[in-house]
């Protein structure tokens, strides 16, 4: 191996198998010196799992990692940071009570003197002088936890350039973040390239990697499926190159007749949302589109009574109905799936029966008592309807797949008699396979004559499932269109707005 | 990516609890107590070793409910101990209330206590830990107001309450343990308290998102904690034959012990009662055997510390190769 072709890393071969999945199996990259490399990969294709490996979270099964041609047999987080591997995840890691300084070097003080005493003039100073070659305006007194997402992950990055840094890998930086945000984040994309560092990308958002990556890399259930410049590929190719498949069996669409009016929001106002009104049909899919911090889960949590109503109304089939708390949500039919499923949506360590007549354990015997024979039954049914794959149903659900266990939280509220049906993004964190699912039982439910609202920000998703859709942003409702009417960019302008 | 789900069973269930490794250590202590003390295996010690039981083993259950539900309660000894000598003075010559009002005070001082550490937790929003850690010293404190009386129990009711025979050989003690794990056992499987409660423990948001009473719930837990740590407050003075304002001190450590050992996972939403009984039992021999080896107190501490440490770390390697497969 050599370092003349600029080959900053090179990965070969790299297997990765935990019992019952092939996570990765013999995958290569190569990552030359200033290049922009986008990995591209449908949820549980192996991205997280390539990375986890090179930043030394999981050990390779087998194949080998060449940095500047020299093989490294990283064993640990240690030996990743010392070979100038930074890795900037979804999921922030500031330290939200301390300032930025003092994040951006934490464990790894300034110190002077004999006593090792914390230099803070020399710390504020330096971070300062980081902040500026990312050309961003940051106090760097200023208290993380007051900081905007994009703040934060400006944050993250200067801290990874604190120390000298080669390769820089960044998950999903733009989930977070809003347009202007991406730009600005691009910016610094291109200003870190300069300064030849080499940076992979990863994402899902199609346009973005035309917009930054030189070569991207398309991973599908855990093998390299295709390398491609930029230039030489269009967004169609690499979509049947993500998914497999076509894009048109990827998001099935039956029409179903829409009916009379089965709820109707006036001037909600609560918690992070603005006087927000809307009407829902029976057999709607009602979508509502927004980056995140738009106000989206706050709407949910306000409709769902999770968060106080200060003021405004909502009717359910034309009777006034006030929605106190979650119980007379579910009193009055309505069910939410959650964004968070492992946090909000299921009970880990319980059976998938536990899971399913949780909120409706009232309807199961009379008195105090449960009826288990009935629950058993019950559970069944569900499991058998909504095509849950599980051994029993008194499986634990950790066990379970995300797809099964999200097809869990639906169950939940079907065996409750939930007529509205509230998703927020319901098919985060799932496989291309179980999410075709999942719109399939939507749709199925849809033709039942429930009613769906369903928060999303995956465009093509909420486009080609929804029936309306909704835009938001900073708590306020920004635009509305029928699915035919609607494009991506119409959507993302109003969000933005 | 193809999922690969092992096929549930309830033995592998049971299997993944913490009870198979203490099991295993049981058997190895029990050959080694028999070898060392010819007493161990007598029926008079055996008879002793059950009368424990009822103590801890009434305590434990209670704990067990709060701890399911997410909670922690520190508390029982010091409960036991406050409704131990409130109960003892109320049976003292010149005061002499009569036994049913003595047994209903000391319940309801379990429940009032019970209740005023679920309020503090839920609704003050205190860590459990650091709320009952606190009513501990508060109980036990009270408890030493009346400790110069000294009452002794004179009350043939309540001497036999705890040390009876029935026909000579077996201790009622045994079934006050085993009507409070059927109960409880009940409670958890067939009312719909005892799934919500391990719905809390599970996860308490999504509790909370389905309209479960989680509030509600967690007070009436501690209050059963409270119920079943003053019975055990009363037995306890009925086998030491008077109250002292000391009667359960330091049980609170047994007792968690036995309920983490039984396989109910700190945090809460995972735990059955039948591995709870087995800890006690287990626990409760070992204690026993160690007194009958003539080991030292401190070295007793010791062997009990160590023991708790071992089986759950084996406990917590088994979990990580578990947990790995998925």
């Amino acid at each position: 191996m050599s370092n003349s072709n600029g080959i900053v890393l090179k990965m070969e071969n790299i297997t990765k198998t935990f019992p019952g999945v092939r996570a990765l199996d013999n995958v290569s990259i190569d990552l030359h010196k200033g290049e922009v490399l986008g990995i591209l990969g449908e949820n549980g294709a192996g991205k997280s799992t390539l990375i986890k490996i090179l930043a030394g979270n999981y050990i390779k099964d087998s194949g080998h990692i060449y940095i500047d041609g020299k093989e490294l047999d990283i064993k640990g987080p240690a030996e990743a940071m010392v070979s100038g591997i930074r890795v900037i995840y979804q999921e922030l890691n500031t330290i939200d009570n301390l300032t930025v300084t003092e994040n951006i070097f934490v464990g790894e003080q300034i110190v002077k003197g004999p006593l090792k005493i914390v230099d803070w003039k020399a710390m504020t100073e330096q971070a300062r002088a980081l902040l500026d070659t990312l050309s961003v305006k940051l106090d760097p007194d200023a208290i993380v936890g007051d900081l905007s997402v994009s703040q934060k992950q400006v944050v993250e990055i200067a801290k990874a350039i604190s120390k000298e840094a080669k390769i820089m890998v960044m998950d999903e930086p733009t989930a977070a973040l809003s347009e202007e945000e991406i730009k600005s984040l691009f910016n610094i994309i291109k200003t870190l390239k300069k300064r030849g560092v080499s940076i992979i990308y990863i994402s899902h958002r199609l346009k973005e990697v035309f917009e930054i990556v030189d070569r991207v890399i398309v991973l599908r259930d855990g093998k390299k499926v295709g390398v491609q410049k930029i230039q030489e590929t269009d967004h169609g190719k690499l979509v049947a190159l993500m998914v497999g498949r076509d894009i048109k069996d990827m998001y099935p669409k039956k029409e179903v007749e829409i009916g009379d009016m089965v709820m109707d929001v006036k001037n909600l106002s609560a918690d992070g949302i603005d006087s927000i009104s809307f009407e829902l049909k029976k057999g709607e899919i009602l979508g509502i589109f927004g980056l995140l911090g738009s106000g989206r889960t706050s709407l949910v949590k306000a409709l769902f009574g999770a968060n106080k109503i200060k003021s405004g109304q909502i009717f359910i089939n034309g009777k006034r109905a006030v929605i106190k708390d979650p119980s007379t949500a579910r009193d009055k039919r309505v069910g939410l799936v959650p964004l968070d499923r492992k946090a909000e949506g299921l009970a880990l360590i319980m059976g998938v029966k536990e899971n399913i007549t949780l909120a409706n354990i009232k309807d199961l015997g009379k008195s105090f008592l449960i009826n288990r024979k009935k629950e058993k039954q019950r559970a069944e049914k569900w499991v058998d309807e909504v095509g849950i794959r599980t051994p029993s149903v008194d499986q634990e659900v950790n066990s379970l797949s995300g797809g099964n266990q999200q097809k869990v939280v639906l169950a939940k509220w079907l065996e409750s008699g939930s007529q509205i049906i509230i998703l927020n993004e319901p098919t985060r964190g799932i496989d291309v396979g179980a999410k075709i699912e999942i719109y399939r039982l939507i749709e199925d439910l849809c033709e039942k004559g429930s009613s769906i609202i369903m928060i999303s920000s995956e465009l093509p998703e909420i486009l080609s499932i929804a029936d309306r859709i909704i835009t938001m942003n900073k708590g306020r409702f920004t635009g509305q269109y029928l699915r035919k009417e609607a494009s991506e960019e119409k959507l993302l302008q109003k969000a933005c707005l | 990516m193809e999922k690969v789900t092992k096929k549930y069973s309830p033995v592998m269930n049971f299997l993944r609890t913490p009870t198979p490794t203490l099991i295993g250590i049981y058997i190895v202590m029990l050959i080694f107590f028999s070898l060392g003390s010819e007493n161990f295996l007598a029926i008079q010690n055996m008879k002793g070793i059950f009368n424990n039981f009822a103590v801890f083993g009434i305590m434990a259950a209670g704990v067990a409910v709060v701890m399911v539900g997410g909670g922690f309660d520190l508390s029982v000894g010091s409960v036991a101990g406050l409704a131990g000598i409130v109960s003892a003075v109320l049976l003292m010559k010149g005061i002499e209330l009569s036994t049913p009002y003595v047994f209903v005070i000391a319940m309801v001082i379990g429940c009032l206590v019970g209740l005023i550490n679920g309020l503090i937790i839920v609704k003050v929003g205190i860590n459990p830990i650091i709320t009952t850690l606190g009513t501990l010293a508060i109980f036990r404190g009270i408890c030493y107001f009346w400790a110069d009386l000294n009452p002794r129990i004179y009350n043939i009711f309540v001497q036999n309450f705890g040390r009876k025979y029935i026909g000579g050989v077996f201790p009622v003690t045994t079934v006050y343990i085993i009507v409070a794990f059927t109960i409880i056992t009940l409670i958890f499987k067939f009312t719909r308290f005892g799934r919500n409660l391990f719905a809390i423990g599970g996860n308490e948001n999504l509790a909370r998102l389905v309209g479960i009473p989680v509030d509600r719930t967690k007070i009436i837990s501690y209050m059963i904690s409270g119920f079943f740590a003053a019975i055990a407050g009363l037995l306890l003075i009925s086998q030491l034959g008077s109250g002292r304002p000391e009667y359960g001190t330091g049980a609170e450590l047994e007792i968690i012990t036995i309920v983490v050992l039984g396989g109910v996972i700190v945090g809460g939403g995972k735990g059955n009662f039948l591995g709870v009984f087995i800890a006690l039992v287990i626990i409760q021999t070992i204690s026993n055997g160690l007194v009958l080896i003539d080991l030292p107190v401190y070295l007793r501490m010791v062997v009990k510390g160590a023991l708790l440490v071992l089986v759950i770390a084996i406990d917590a390697i088994r979990s990580k190769r578990h947990l790995l497969r998925y």
